[in-house]
């Protein structure tokens, strides 16, 4: 399956701009053979929102600007991240959410299980985790979505983890022949050799080809590398994003049979 | 962009990333130099200005230096010289700065580095005055080595910016070290107790000597209530001051 990439640097707050490039560069990709694309995490309203997450009107926005982008979006799905009301009471208001965009129709959407609350992140104080994810099915394809943290679980790589849940094995458990992963992944001196690492990792192990699409550019303090990778099931680079630029890139991972 | 040329390695640095993002046409450096100021930091100063292409400016601060010092001189009489002169004269470059960011519309650079804003080697409203403090989050021994590759392959940054002891420059023969032990040793310590969380009593198990250990971690500690008012600082490491690093301002933990 030919999955494409979009490396892209959004802006906080900037919702037709985020939507124009997010179009352009999905035509792209659609023009380079995707099949299924992805953006990164939180791509419309930009990452972090922080506390712009508490006004009503600005998750509105975000929601428009998931309506429209639908519209423009033809056979070839986009998965794209976005903010979602929460609407299971009691809970946080919001869902760190991705939604699969085809043929003018959002016709699935998924929320993120693992919230980072520690160094820069403060993703509890704003959403509600997912208690269960399934699989998405796109051509008789079984795709595992993410977003994030929620690859960063992996207990073969991490001598202390944070979290119960490894939504990653959650997904693969149901079927999962690809996993895909969207990010706005923020970096730091190193970061992105221990982030491959851990990927190739997860992909190697699990026997499972795996896509990650990251976040460019800077916002306050935060700089995000991108550095997007598809990797197939042995855990070898089939693509490897650039760092600190914007890039689209279409990747090929073919469906693994997975031994015992 | 505007920021100050002391002609030390750190503004260079600075300068040089500046330069490189925005394009040498949107950056002014800007020399004030002062009594303590010595000539080769001028000299190093317009030699990087020219070197990058961008817009030099020397605004004295001397005269205006005399003027406060006349101004405190009644309620001064019979104290002696301090850090409270040292500090004026930090805080009239930031004035200055501040002065031309109003007039021509552009952003101030704050060109302190992690090793001086971990123990407060900084002046509030003075040098720490900008919007963004693009290097605050390297330590002293990281921009050595960032200074050499940049001069990989040409000389960008004066050399002698680069191997002369670093010195603020506020009072007579100052140098970092004489306030602060080696950048090496503090750097060393700064990783155990900014990044790795560890107390006093586990970093001088390291091979610390406790004394020193002491006296950095004091100034790591007294210190918090600056950078709380300090510029946001670029991330590049695990652990940097700002949104990821929350600490009490008031608070008697003193391991």
């Amino acid at each position: 399956m030919k999955i494409g990439l979009l490396q892209l640097n959004s802006t906080v707050g900037d919702f037709l701009a985020n939507q124009k490039k997010l179009l352009v560069a999905y035509e792209k990709a659609c023009d380079l053979g995707a099949e299924f694309i992805l953006a990164p995490e939180l791509f419309l309203c930009g990452y972090p929102p922080r506390d712009l997450l508490l006004r009503p009107d600005f998750i509105d926005a975000n929601l428009a600007a998931l309506e429209e982008t639908a519209k423009n979006v033809g056979a070839i799905p986009l998965c794209v991240g976005y903010v979602d009301r929460n609407s299971e009471k009691p809970g946080r208001a919001l869902r760190n959410a991705a939604a699969i965009l085809q043929n003018g129709k959002i016709i699935w959407r998924t929320h993120k299980s693992l919230l980072p609350t520690y160094d820069v992140f403060d993703e509890d104080r704003y959403f509600e985790p997912a208690k269960k994810i399934e699989p998405f099915v796109c051509n008789g394809r079984k795709l595992g979505i993410t977003i994030c943290e929620d690859i960063w679980n992996d207990q073969d790589f991490w001598p202390e983890r944070l979290y119960r849940r490894d939504p990653v094995r959650e997904l693969i458990s149901q079927g999962a022949e690809i996993i895909l992963n969207i990010s706005a992944s923020p970096w730091h001196d190193g970061k992105e050799n221990t982030r491959l690492e851990m990927l190739r990792r997860v992909a190697r192990d699990e026997k499972i080809s795996l896509a990650q699409v990251n976040l460019v550019g800077a916002n306050d303090e935060l700089i995000f590398d991108g550095h997007s990778v598809a990797l197939d099931a042995r855990g070898e680079i089939v693509a490897l994003g650039k760092g600190f630029a914007e890039e689209i890139l279409v990747a090929e991972l073919s469906r693994e049979v997975r031994r015992q | 962009m505007i920021l100050g040329l002391s002609g030390g390695i750190d503004s260079a640095l600075v300068a040089v990333l500046a330069a490189d993002a925005l394009g040498a046409e949107n950056v002014m450096g800007v020399a004030m130099p002062a009594r303590y100021s010595s000539s080769g930091s001028l000299n190093d100063a317009e030699a990087l200005a020219k070197n990058l292409g961008i817009r030099y400016e020397i605004l004295p601060i001397e005269p205006v230096f005399n003027s406060v010092e006349k101004q405190l001189e009644k309620v001064f009489a019979g104290t002696k010289p301090n850090e409270a002169e040292e500090n004026v004269q930090s805080r009239l470059r930031g004035v200055t700065l501040m002065a031309l960011s109003n007039k021509f519309g552009a952003l101030v650079l704050t060109t302190g580095n992690k090793s001086e804003m971990a123990v407060g080697y900084c002046t509030l409203y003075g040098d720490m005055d900008g919007a963004l403090a693009p290097i605050a989050d390297v330590l002293k021994s990281d921009i050595y080595k960032i200074a050499r590759w940049v001069n990989r392959e040409r000389e960008i940054i004066p050399k002698n910016s680069i191997s002369k002891p670093p010195s603020a420059e506020l009072r007579p023969n100052q140098t970092d070290q004489d306030s602060l032990p080696p950048y090496e040793t503090l750097d060393a310590i700064l990783d155990l107790y900014v990044v790795k969380n560890l107390g006093k009593p586990e970093i001088v198990t390291r091979g610390f000597d406790a004394g020193v250990v002491n006296d950095v971690v004091n100034k790591i500690n007294f210190s918090e209530y600056k950078r709380r008012q300090a510029a946001p600082a670029l991330k590049i490491s695990p652990r940097a001051f700002g949104m990821g690093r929350r600490i009490p301002v008031a608070q008697r933990f003193r391991l």
